[in-house]
């Protein structure tokens, strides 16, 4: 558990410090005050990266050239530095880890925040994106292979490109049709075991927020699941040569979200799509803390946006029967205090 | 940087070219060249010039040569039924230094890769091919990185060869003086996959 948190010139803070004594925390404040620039300094000390900003130099405080966060997580002590030279330091109780990897998973964090809704309006890649973070945390090769998937589809493709001005070399060519099917098929694999064992987990979410009046599904949509993925790279062989891209593929995967058996993309409400937001993250908690035997701290950012007031109140119920610690932010104080009416576990922090 | 000479500029431009040498090494070579006795410098730029203009690549094993023949293909000494296979000369250079090899090599010019546009006909193959067909070649060393590039290139080259001559390639595995702690899993697995008898690693006193 997070006891303490500092933060030193991080984004609009110059010095504050906060203790939690609960296992639910809330932060509740004006548009601006900084409520989830607080969340994002704990997602940093977790991953040593920001959740919201691309570049780390984006989270230092204007005008000022260096940060310093720090957590004490149980009897350790974590502490982020971006000196003034820009280079970064992430040390454990004063010593300094030599990888960040080696940090990365000790101290795990699942944010959920309002653009998350991306997971389900955006494209196929944000989906797939979401897969693999999940199963790069779950099995160490996973990443590996995804890379080597990922390097052999490029070669292949500018082998395809390359037709243009001269013959293609059918060796070359057979071996990266051979290593693309071999990895392809691990992968596939993989994210269909993972798809599995989510669903029914992100079901039961949803239900308890919806309070069981509708029923969602998650569909994993793969072009090998109709076939071995060498047969189906013999079909399109053609039409790959044609196009001079790779046209079949876990590239090309997708998921499928359903409530009621419509897509949710397209015939749900917003309110509808958030819990279904919150059912799948909420499925990614709960795995990681299956495999992780170390139960991650949930983020939740802008908690009731677009949620009606009954499926708030699940929301809050499901929260503090997880048994984990949580930061929330809201804006209106009073919203808080009467979603979690009847809890003592909870403590609330003004930031203005 | 703004100089009061065009000279100086030219030759600060010049430098900076050079792999790892940014505007301010430049500049301190340049002002260190200028406190030099002027036939000096020309020594130094003669030799830069010499080398460029006067190098050759050998006839067999393509590795820089000052003849011909180069340096490693001429010693008689050497194990001509062995051949090592290279990417480039800085492989060359770095497996000599081990003082543990003592048969010829073949230096490729590259790798295959198409988004370089590098393809099996921009590499010396063919002149690899006939150089162990003609010879008396019995033993071809693959030392290619263990990349995915590398491992195509392997791949492709295992497919050319007569099949009759044994191949080989290095080893793969955990690093010497590396703790296992920090090997990556593909590493440690292959290392688990291809582990060697005991009596490789420790020397039996009697």
């Amino acid at each position: 558990m997070l006891s303490k948190l500092f933060l030193y010139h991080f984004k609009n803070y110059t010095e504050a410090s906060f203790d939690f004594s609960q296992p639910i925390c809330c932060f509740y404040g004006p548009n601006g005050a900084g409520k989830t620039n607080i969340l994002d300094a704990i997602y940093y000390l977790s991953f040593t990266k920001s959740y919201f900003s691309s570049f780390d130099h984006q989270v230092i405080q204007k005008d000022q050239k260096g940060m310093y966060t720090k957590g004490i997580f149980d009897k350790t002590q974590i502490d982020c530095i971006i000196r003034e030279n820009g280079k970064k330091e992430v040390s454990a109780n004063g010593k300094q880890y030599e990888r960040y990897a080696n940090h990365i998973g000790k101290y795990p964090a699942v944010i959920i925040a309002p653009d998350d809704i991306d997971l389900i309006n955006g494209y196929s890649d944000t989906r797939r994106r979401f897969i693999d973070i999940l199963l790069c945390q779950l099995k160490p090769t996973y990443l590996s292979h995804l890379v080597d998937y990922n390097k052999y589809l490029a070669q292949r493709n500018a082998l395809l490109k390359s037709s243009k001005s001269k013959a293609i070399d059918s060796v070359v060519h057979n071996h990266y049709k051979t290593e693309l099917c071999r990895l392809g098929t691990l992968i596939y694999q993989e994210r269909k075991e993972i798809i599995e064992e989510l669903t029914p987990l992100a079901q039961k979410f949803y239900s308890q927020i919806a309070n069981n009046k509708e029923k969602i599904s998650i569909s994993y949509k793969s072009q090998l699941s109709e076939g071995a993925m060498h047969d189906l790279l013999d079909q399109v062989q053609e039409k790959d040569f044609a196009t001079m891209r790779t046209n079949v593929g876990i590239h090309k995967d997708d998921l499928q979200f359903e409530i009621n058996s419509y897509q949710a993309k397209n015939h749900s409400s917003q309110g509808q799509k958030k819990s279904f937001l919150f059912a799948i993250k909420f499925a990614e908690f709960a795995l990681l803390k299956k495999d992780l035997g170390n139960s991650p701290i949930l983020l939740l950012d802008d908690i009731f946006e677009k949620l009606d007031v009954e499926r708030s109140q699940h929301l809050v119920n499901l929260i503090t029967e997880l048994d984990t610690q949580v930061f929330i932010t809201d804006t209106h104080k009073g919203r808080l205090t009467n979603a979690f009416e009847g809890h003592n576990n909870v403590q609330f922090e003004s930031i203005k | 940087m703004n100089f009061s000479s065009k000279l100086i500029t030219d030759a600060v431009d010049a430098f900076s070219q050079l792999p790892g040498i940014g505007k301010k090494s430049a500049l301190r070579m340049v002002l260190h060249l200028l406190k030099q006795e002027e036939n000096m410098v020309s020594q130094f730029t003669n030799s830069i010039q010499d080398m460029r203009m006067n190098i050759k690549f050998c006839n067999e094993c393509f590795n820089v040569s000052d003849h011909d023949l180069c340096g490693i293909c001429v010693q008689s000494s050497r194990r001509a039924s062995s051949i090592c296979l290279v990417e480039s000369i800085r492989e060359v250079i770095a497996i000599e230094s081990t003082q543990q090899y003592n048969g010829l090599y073949h230096v490729l010019g590259g790798l295959i890769s198409p988004l370089d546009g590098i393809g099996p006909s921009d590499l010396r193959i063919n002149e690899l091919v006939k150089r162990v067909e003609e010879n008396d070649t019995q033993e071809l060393i693959v030392a290619l990185s263990p990349t995915l590039e590398g491992d195509t290139t392997t791949y492709y080259i295992s497919k050319q060869i007569d099949p009759t001559i044994k191949i080989t390639t290095l080893s793969r595995g955990v690093a010497f003086g590396g703790e296992l702690e920090y090997a990556d899993e593909m590493t440690l697995a292959k290392s688990l996959e291809n582990r060697v008898p005991i009596t490789q690693v420790v020397k039996n006193d009697d």
